[in-house]
């Protein structure tokens, strides 16, 4: 087929969708933009009208700036234990053989296809105050900890539904590390251990980033887990902005909160991308 | 010192086999290659003497010391794989440098030892590059120079030239002969190719279906094969079945063949390389061989005749330095078979010295 | 190889008991869901189906599960054929330039926090009248799902023999034929593997159905959200068997067909 017959083609195919994303994506995130500078009236919800006041709140008021503080806190704590969890296991699950593989990463990732009314259910059960992990400390001589309602609960919660969203880059990344260049490193005298981390480890560094990039997505978009799990306790900033959206209705509030959001992901996203480019240059793609 | 004995090791996979019991000694200092297709255990035999492969039974010592059950990073040995397997997140001194950081060494002695080995190879100015800078060959030194600068016993290199081009390649055969020499370090070496096999060994272990078929130095491998296997994988061979009488050879269809009975009666094969063929001349003290011309082929540097004999196997015979003359536009066979004085079809008369043909056991159907 | 890492017993030991965590959740909604005490107890002192009975017989639980399956079965018929649409137009566009800025562009949703997005959406749909109604919450979970169809079959596709189409193309095919006749049978199984994922999403979220519902589109994982605040009864612990065992069915079906660590880009041994 000759070119410009099949550019047209291609293009033809192509227009749904991008209309499609262009009025339910990209106008969206234009809409959040401006309203954010909207005024709030209790009552009417929102006047057009140009005002920083709800940016300026957020990013100066000590409650905001705390509940920043927390939303950051659990977000570095959360990617931190979920990268140092999920590595090993997505080594063990590239490198191991055994048969029915693709069971067992069907078996790791369920969560990520499971309703979250499932895990929040079982971390009301196990994490109470008599739940079973209390009971099993209690059983053993332990004193008891808090973890429903309290930032401990929601962290786990989150690392948990955090792993398999993080496995997927993980295993991409461990998958593209040649068998060769561990052997190559215990024949020059590395143990197995020593090899996996002067060989492997670096050489996941970009499946580590995109790893944490997804589990703060994940922390950021938390509003169930840190409610059910944390309580009115961890007002993480989606929790925020579930509250003004459901119950204070301050929608403008709420756009300028996820503006924030945003900006932090991207943030990380430009970091992320300048880390890759720095490692990009030693190693051939 | 650093021979490396192997006794009954062997490897299977489940049912199958990859290696029969084997038995091997490699003497300290000789460069040795296992020679084989691909298939037939030599990888594998390699990877368990650098402790890649655990062997199903057996056992392996180097230097004297029993080194079965130990891991391959207390094993001291130089490896170079076949995709070199350069860390590219490492300068291509980082690499160099690896192996000695993990042995207790000062950083200086450390670095004057990684220059060393690269000098070895010639490629000191490039210890600032990464291995994605670097060309085929390139990458192939620093695989070298890695596993040498840690001064091991033995090193190991697999299949490491078959990425390179047919010029590079043999370069580096020719380099690597001189860095054996210069290092004196036992090579156990692993290729497919015969070529480079008898460029390069001191003695050669043909393998094929996990089995050794015959371990010797090149010029008695070629020279005196001991299967047809080994005959047909180390240069061209003419194999032609027959049956060993009392009174001497004698192709399928009967027709004698003048060679001194020097095996039992029986099923019996006939291994004669092309170039030890001729066209009969008068008076030949030679073996006979008696045929028609099937094929005339322009090889470059010789021509292949192709002769059927009686009783049907076809042969081939190099002649070597004929000039090609004859009419421009006829036929290939008939301006090459102008040379000779041959076409196709012409009734032909071939000799050989009845010492350079070799007697070997029958052999089933060709594959 | 003797000391190879993946045999490593401290290695064995830090997996096993990081699967033990993943699945431990799962497994004990699950039991609650075969409780037979009426109140949430851990573990439960005996077994009974009384529970998954009371949710299959609870009239809006049961709406709200036809809810959500009808939303979802839509969700899916909609996101793989509109993947495919762009898989085969970024497939033959000529400018490979264009093709990465609008794979980009069509990959990007997936970049944002979904919070971010569903307050996007809110004021969108809001302000078109379609707040609270099917249709908005289609649109929201297509613009998440369309870029997960198309990254999956995308992968696929890039990991085709190219020739195969060409050789197509040169008997006379068409592009669309081609793509119709020889693209889609080879990645078929990606493209079955992106709706199970699709589906089991938009069955499963809650986000979006959180912040854009309304009374008409009162899905199950909306429907329990409410519950959940109020009420903490082994009830939740049979939608969560129920689910569960879906769920894994699901996954063994998509084994099968699709092989997940081929999926993830594992490669055979």
């Amino acid at each position: 087929m000759t070119g410009p017959r099949r550019s047209t083609l291609a293009l033809s195919a192509l227009a749904p969708g991008l209309l499609f994303l262009a009025v339910f994506f990209v106008l969206p995130v234009l809409m959040l933009v401006q309203i954010s500078t909207w005024t709030f009236e209790p009552g009417a919800l929102m006047r057009p009208g140009f005002t920083p006041a709800h940016y300026v709140a957020f990013l100066t008021d000590p409650f905001y700036l705390r509940k920043l503080a927390l939303t950051a806190r659990v977000a570095l704590v959360v990617t931190c234990i979920t990268l140092v969890l999920s590595l090993p296991l997505a080594y063990w699950l590239v490198r191991a053989r055994f048969a029915g593989k693709g069971l067992v990463l069907g078996l790791v990732l369920s969560p990520l296809l499971t309703n979250f009314v499932v895990l929040v259910f079982a971390w009301i059960v196990l994490m109470g105050d008599n739940g079973a992990i209390n009971q099993t400390l209690k059983a053993v001589g332990l004193p008891a900890l808090k973890l429903l309602y309290s930032e401990t609960g929601v962290v786990i919660a989150l690392v948990h539904i955090s792993i398999p969203y993080a496995l997927i880059p993980l295993i991409a990344a461990v998958s593209q590390v040649g068998d060769d260049l561990e052997a190559a490193a215990m024949s020059l005298g590395a143990s197995p251990w020593r090899a996996f981390f002067a060989v492997v480890l670096p050489l996941c560094g970009p499946g580590l980033g995109a790893a944490a990039f997804v589990t703060a997505s994940i922390v950021l978009s938390g509003f169930a887990f840190a409610l059910f799990v944390g309580g009115d306790s961890v007002l993480i900033v989606p929790l925020l902005i579930w509250q003004q959206v459901s119950k204070t209705l301050n929608w403008p509030l709420a756009a300028a909160m996820s503006v924030a959001s945003l900006g932090i992901m991207l943030a990380m996203l430009a970091l992320g991308m300048w880390l890759a480019r720095l490692l990009g240059r030693r190693i051939a793609a | 010192m650093a021979e490396v004995s192997l006794s009954g090791v062997a490897k299977s996979y489940g049912r199958s086999a990859a290696l029969l019991p084997t038995d091997l000694q490699i003497r300290d200092g000789e460069f040795f290659t296992l020679l084989g297709p691909s298939g037939s255990g030599k990888t594998t035999l390699l990877r368990m003497i650098g402790g890649f492969v655990e062997p199903s039974a057996g056992r392996i010592e180097i230097g004297g010391r029993d080194v079965t059950d130990l891991p391959p990073h207390r094993r001291n040995l130089g490896v170079v794989f076949q995709s070199y397997a350069l860390f590219p997140h490492m300068t291509v001194a980082g690499n160099v440098a690896f192996g000695l950081k993990m042995r207790a060494m000062s950083a200086p002695e450390r670095d004057r030892r990684a220059l060393a080995a690269l000098d070895l190879v010639g490629l000191a100015d490039l210890a600032g590059r990464y291995p994605s800078q670097l060309s085929g060959g390139q990458q192939q030194r620093v695989a070298l120079a890695r596993a040498m600068a840690i001064e091991p016993d033995v090193m190991l290199l697999d299949e490491p030239l078959g990425a390179l081009d047919l010029a590079l390649r043999k370069r580096m055969q020719r380099e690597l002969r001189d860095l054996h020499r210069k290092l004196g370090r036992t090579f156990i070496y692993v290729t497919h190719d015969q070529d480079e096999a008898l460029t390069l060994s001191d003695r050669i272990a043909v393998l094929a279906d996990g089995v050794i078929q015959q371990v010797d130095t090149p010029e008695a491998l070629y020279d005196r094969p001991a299967s047809a296997f080994v005959a047909r994988f180390l240069g061209d061979s003419n194999i032609v079945t027959g049956t060993m009488a009392p009174d001497g050879f004698r192709l399928s269809d009967g027709t004698p063949v003048a060679i001194p009975p020097g095996r039992a009666s029986g099923p019996a094969s006939l291994a004669i390389r092309p170039e030890r063929l001729r066209l009969a001349t008068p008076g030949d003290p030679g073996v006979r061989l008696a045929g028609t011309v099937s094929a005339l082929t322009f090889r470059g540097a010789f021509l292949t005749l192709s002769a059927r004999l009686a009783g049907g196997p076809e042969i081939d015979v190099t002649l070597l330095g004929m000039p090609v003359r004859g009419s421009v536009g006829g036929s290939v066979g008939g301006s090459v078979g102008g040379s000779v004085g041959l076409s196709v079809g012409d009734a032909v008369t071939l000799a050989f010295d009845a010492a350079d043909a070799r007697l070997l056991p029958a052999e089933a159907a060709l594959a | 190889m003797k000391g190879h890492l993946p045999r490593d017993p401290v290695l064995l030991a830090f997996v096993l008991v990081v699967m033990a965590f993943i699945l431990a959740p799962l497994a004990v909604a699950v039991s609650i869901g075969f409780s037979s005490s009426p109140f949430l107890v851990f573990p439960p002192p005996g077994l009974s189906t009384r529970w998954i009975a009371r949710f299959l017989s609870d009239p809006e639980f049961m709406a709200s599960l036809r809810v959500s399956l009808i939303l979802a079965s839509v969700v899916t018929v909609v996101a793989v054929l509109g993947a495919l649409m762009l898989a085969f137009g970024l497939a033959h566009l000529r400018s490979p330039r264009l093709k990465a800025v609008l794979s980009g562009l069509i990959v990007a949703p997936l970049v944002f926090p979904v919070v971010v997005l569903a307050v996007g959406l809110l004021l969108l749909l809001a302000e078109i009248d379609l707040l609270g109604s099917p249709v908005g919450l289609v649109a929201a979970h297509l613009i998440i799902v369309v870029p997960l169809c198309l990254v999956t079959i995308q992968a696929a596709v890039d990991r085709l023999n190219p020739e195969i189409a060409s050789a197509a193309a040169s008997l006379g095919a068409g592009p669309v034929r081609v793509f119709a006749t020889v693209t889609i049978p080879q990645i078929w199984a990606s493209v079955v593997g992106a709706g199970l994922l699709s589906f089991l999403f938009s069955l499963n979220d809650v986000t979006f159905a959180a912040f854009l519902g309304g009374p008409d589109t009162q899905t199950l994982p909306l429907k329990l959200f409410g519950y959940v605040r109020y009420r903490l009864d082994p009830l939740v612990g049979a939608v969560s068997a129920i689910f569960v065992f879906t769920t894994l069915a699901l996954i063994v079906l998509a084994d099968r067909l699709v092989g997940f660590d081929r999926m993830l880009g594992i490669r055979r041994a």
